[in-house]
């Protein structure tokens, strides 16, 4: 008879969380890594063996400019990574700061949480878009708008925290014994919030992935030549039904640094603290 | 009310749960019979599978990590002798709430709060009879006044949250006896009750006792109450019976250690030659884990009367013709 | 019935905040840019006449406050001025492709919903069982997948190699319903499955802490059928968390609406968002923002709503 319990699952999720972390790892050597790693410039073309499927030569084939797809993707990995670190320590440190000043100041309260309710209301890609149209087509840019998308989610949640915590007896009794308003918060606040905050950085991670490369597709994010999953994928599209490798690689690429993220998350989630597992 | 026959007859149950970390021997070989129309009070520390045992009688308990190991559980009911450890789940199904039913210790928490009052009652007989809307309506009304609930009509319509936490156990026992079962399981029914409410929910089960005639499993650790309501006592220790007695003869002369030294452990609040009021006597040591039971007698470890063979093997179940019973093999030796 | 009306007040004014705040995040977004926007908007090709005129045209040289009011002014009218590019009002614009954005939105919410809330209860009455773990896997790595990739894959599938689907071919309703329906299945299937995903796994969740209630355990000791005690008594008290995450993932479902919509060619309200973006059609896109927002606070007003009657405990 098979044994089934909650620590036997903790178990399996930690094994997938492994993995997880395994792929994730292997991502960041790729990219931090790719000039060294990858067999080509990603912006060389070579335009007699464009449009050629996956062989020796090119591991993923070329695509119409008969640039090698192996290596944008590496560089495509390259940019998710470096988006998604900007943007998730952009909305960390923004989320933070707003988040611990909306529990301590009350008038602030109100009127922050109200932006972050209408902030919130927006489809996080049209957000995005929106304020695409507003700024320009650069790196810089997507990282601020993908972290002003993000930021009202974690200032809630470390609102949410401060607040609890802040109830809780031994910030009265800091308090109580005369330590000012901000050394509580950095001494007491900040190491309690971190578990939670580690766990959003990870799913923040992974939206921010999946919403650059929505951008990039759509044309309004990272621009061509420099590659980006997204950019691929769109430039892949007319090609679908003779070289479908130009949409299944970075596809894959995708589902595979999102899933490895999000394994890693919940991974995360269980090991640090089961009773978060109603927070995110 | 023919005192020769038997209601429900448990025979060495051993249920245990297979979890990562191991077999948890929840009950480890309990043995009693409830008689029709009689009340057996089920008495042990919080640990010792009283209410694992009314599960397995249910067969309630999660089933992927629980099993009933041994023992056998047999239930007389309608002149059909029901096999509760073999028997499948449809059957189970259909003896729950109109053969057996069980009422649980936490009122505010048993009932759905999402369905109102008269619906969870309502639903039993739906369940268990062919009545027609109209008939259940009435029976449904009837019921909740004979638990005593006021203006039963309009009582019926109410969500659970509206009631106090001695009306809502009210309900559940009307909800348990709509269908007049043969055997009613309490699982400490009054704990999580104000004191004063306890008294008047002892009182109703009383009474309901009397009318009804069914049989009454009455688990509870605490001896105040068994005295009120209890015919007889079974006694469990970590896991086993250790001690079935007759509540009068429990009380004057306890023959197991276990059941004297719970019996001491009680405060007493006059002074008497026989008695003397003083420090309270509790019993040194722990209750062991259901992971790691101890050879032989559970109890040997904070028995004072304890003897080296006491850990070598499991005392037998001595039972007398009076239905008395022990698990001691000192107990012809000893008066504890 | 006087308690949900109440409430029901209360709610639709802290909606009117929202939206007030809304309109407020819109206006910035588009004039706190650094920059002259009408030079923005027409190009470096334009004159410095042209740039004067627009300036004029969008009332650009009154004082920033003043133009904050006259936004909100027109806002609460439901005024969103005229498009730069098409020769229409903002409003007609985004009425005359709404239809096919709301279809795609409901036709991919009710499969998110109708495959994924059975599939989590189930996965959550089996829990641990092969079923439940190939389920989260799958549901892990199709939330992992952006919903534009998911439709170019089912077009290179099933529509190119199988031929079982219009390539990029939107069937005007005019064509007929079912030829209209027809080719709003795929691209409801690539937003929906993601998001189907996420429904299924909270589901599961929700359903898990139920099971373990007392409730529950009563409603088994009454004998009643095994249905009867997953849907009446468990789902029952699971299913205003369900609400919750439907209403939460709508908004998913919309952006996810308006990526894939570019991928089908299908004319809706994504398309000429994005057309919108890439032309600086700014009046456009402030118009669709507070439009989808406006959508989104209702949506989550009516959940809000729906929770009073689900909910005996709330009405109280």
């Amino acid at each position: 008879m098979a044994r089934r319990s909650s620590l036997g699952r903790r178990l399996l999720r930690q094994r997938m969380a492994v993995v997880g972390m395994a792929v994730l790892a292997l991502m960041l050597v790729g990219a931090a890594f790719a000039p060294l790693i990858a067999p080509y410039d990603p912006e060389a073309m070579d335009i007699i063996h464009r449009l050629s499927p996956p062989a020796a030569a090119h591991w993923f084939g070329t695509d119409d400019f008969g640039r090698d797809e192996f290596s944008r993707v590496l560089f495509g990995a390259r940019l998710s990574m470096i988006t998604g670190t900007l943007v998730v320590v952009f909305a960390t440190v923004a989320g933070t700061v707003l988040g611990l000043l909306s529990s301590t100041l009350r008038w602030l309260d109100d009127l922050l949480m109200r932006f972050s309710d209408a902030l919130m209301a927006f489809p996080d890609i049209l957000l995005a878009i929106a304020l695409m149209a507003a700024l320009g087509p650069s790196l810089l840019d997507v990282v601020l708008a993908l972290g002003t998308v993000y930021t009202p989610r974690v200032a809630r949640l470390v609102r949410g925290a401060a607040l609890v915590l802040q109830r809780t007896q031994f910030v009265e009794a800091a308090a109580a014994l005369g330590a000012g308003e901000l050394r509580i918060v950095c001494a007491h606040l900040l190491p309690n919030t971190f578990a939670v905050l580690i766990v959003q950085a990870t799913f923040t991670f992974a939206a921010a992935v999946l919403t650059e490369a929505a951008l990039s597709f759509l044309g309004a994010g990272i621009p061509p030549p420099t590659p980006s999953w997204g950019n691929m994928i769109a430039e892949g599209q007319q090609y679908l039904d003779r070289a479908d490798w130009l949409i299944m690689a970075p596809g894959l690429a995708i589902l595979l640094t999102v899933l490895a993220l999000q394994l890693v998350g919940d991974g995360l989630r269980d090991a640090l603290d089961p009773r978060l597992r109603g927070l995110t | 009310m023919n005192a020769g026959e038997t209601l429900l007859e448990v025979e060495e149950l051993c249920t245990s749960f297979f979890t990562d970390e191991g077999e948890a021997k929840a009950v480890d070989g309990v043995s009693f019979t409830v008689r029709p129309g009689e009340t057996l009070a089920l008495v042990g520390e919080s640990g010792s599978g009283k209410s694992v045992t009314a599960l397995s009688i249910m067969r309630l308990f999660p089933s992927p990590p629980g099993r009933i190991v041994g023992g056998r559980l047999r239930l007389h009911w309608n002149g059909v002798v029901h096999d509760l450890v073999a028997a499948s789940e449809p059957r189970m199904r259909r003896l729950r709430g109109s053969a057996i039913s069980m009422i649980f210790q936490e009122p505010m928490t048993s009932l759905n709060p999402l369905l109102t009052v008269g619906e969870q009652v309502a639903e039993v007989l739906r369940a268990h009879t062919d009545l027609g809307r109209r008939a259940i309506a009435r029976r449904t009304v009837e019921m909740l006044d004979r638990v005593g609930i006021a203006a039963p009509e309009r009582r019926a319509h109410d969500y659970p949250h509206h009631l106090s936490g001695g009306m809502r156990q009210r309900v559940m026992i009307a909800v348990a006896l709509v269908c007049a079962p043969a055997l009613l399981i309490a699982d400490e029914p009054t704990t999580a009750l104000d004191v004063t409410i306890q008294g008047q929910v002892l009182e109703l089960m009383r009474g309901l006792r009397a009318e009804f005639g069914m049989g009454l499993l009455f688990i509870t650790h605490n001896l105040g109450v068994v005295a009120e309501i209890a015919d007889r006592v079974a006694v469990m220790y970590a896991g086993r019976l250790v001690e079935t007695a007759d509540v009068l003869a429990l009380f004057d002369h306890p023959r197991h250690p276990y059941t004297a030294a719970l019996l001491r452990s009680l405060p007493r609040l006059c002074r008497g030659e026989a008695a003397p009021a003083g420090a309270l006597e509790a019993i040194p040591g722990q209750i062991p884990s259901p992971f790691e039971r101890p050879p032989g007698c559970p109890f040997a470890p904070r028995c004072g009367f304890a003897r080296p063979r006491c850990t070598e093997t499991v005392p037998p179940l001595e039972v007398t013709p009076g239905g008395q019973a022990v698990r001691c093999i000192r107990r012809r030796e000893i008066v504890p | 019935m006087n308690a949900v009306a109440r409430i029901a007040l209360r709610r639709g004014g802290g909606m009117l905040v929202v939206m007030f705040f809304v309109a407020s995040v819109v206006f910035a977004i588009i004039h706190i840019i650094p920059g002259d926007p009408a030079g923005v908007m027409l190009g470096p090709s334009a004159t410095a006449a042209d740039v004067a005129a627009l300036r004029a045209r969008l009332g650009l040289n009154a004082p920033l406050p003043m133009q904050y009011v006259r936004f909100l002014g027109d806002a609460v009218r439901l005024d969103l001025g005229q498009s730069l590019f098409l020769n229409q009002s903002v409003g007609a614009a985004l009425l005359s492709r709404a239809p096919v954005t709301l279809q795609l939105t409901l036709m991919a919410a009710g499969l998110a919903t109708v495959l994924g809330v059975p599939i989590g209860v189930l996965s959550a009455l089996r829990r641990g069982g092969w079923l439940d773990q190939a389920v989260t896997v799958l549901a892990m790595a199709a939330a992992s997948l952006p919903s534009f990739w998911i439709g170019l894959t089912l077009i290179e599938y099933l529509s190119v190699k199988f031929r079982l689907f219009p390539v990029a071919g939107y069937g005007p309703p005019g064509a007929g319903l079912l030829v209209h329906l027809h080719s709003l299945v795929l691209p409801a299937i690539a937003v929906g499955l993601p998001n189907m995903a996420l429904i299924l796994r909270l589901t599961r969740t929700a359903m898990l802490d139920v099971l373990n209630e007392d409730y529950v355990r009563t409603a088994r000791a009454k004998g009643l059928p095994p249905a009867t005690v997953v849907i009446k008594h468990a789902f029952r008290n699971a299913r205003t968390a369900v609400l919750t995450v439907v209403g939460v993932t709508v908004i998913g479902l919309i952006g996810g609406a308006i990526v894939t919509e570019t991928v089908f060619g299908l004319p809706g309200v994504g398309n000429l968002i994005v057309a919108s973006v890439l032309n600086r059609d700014y009046p456009v896109i402030e118009g669709a923002l507070l439009v989808i927002s406006g959508i989104y606070v209702l949506i989550n007003l009516a959940t809000d709503l729906l929770y009073l009657v689900l909910d005996p405990r709330l009405r109280d």
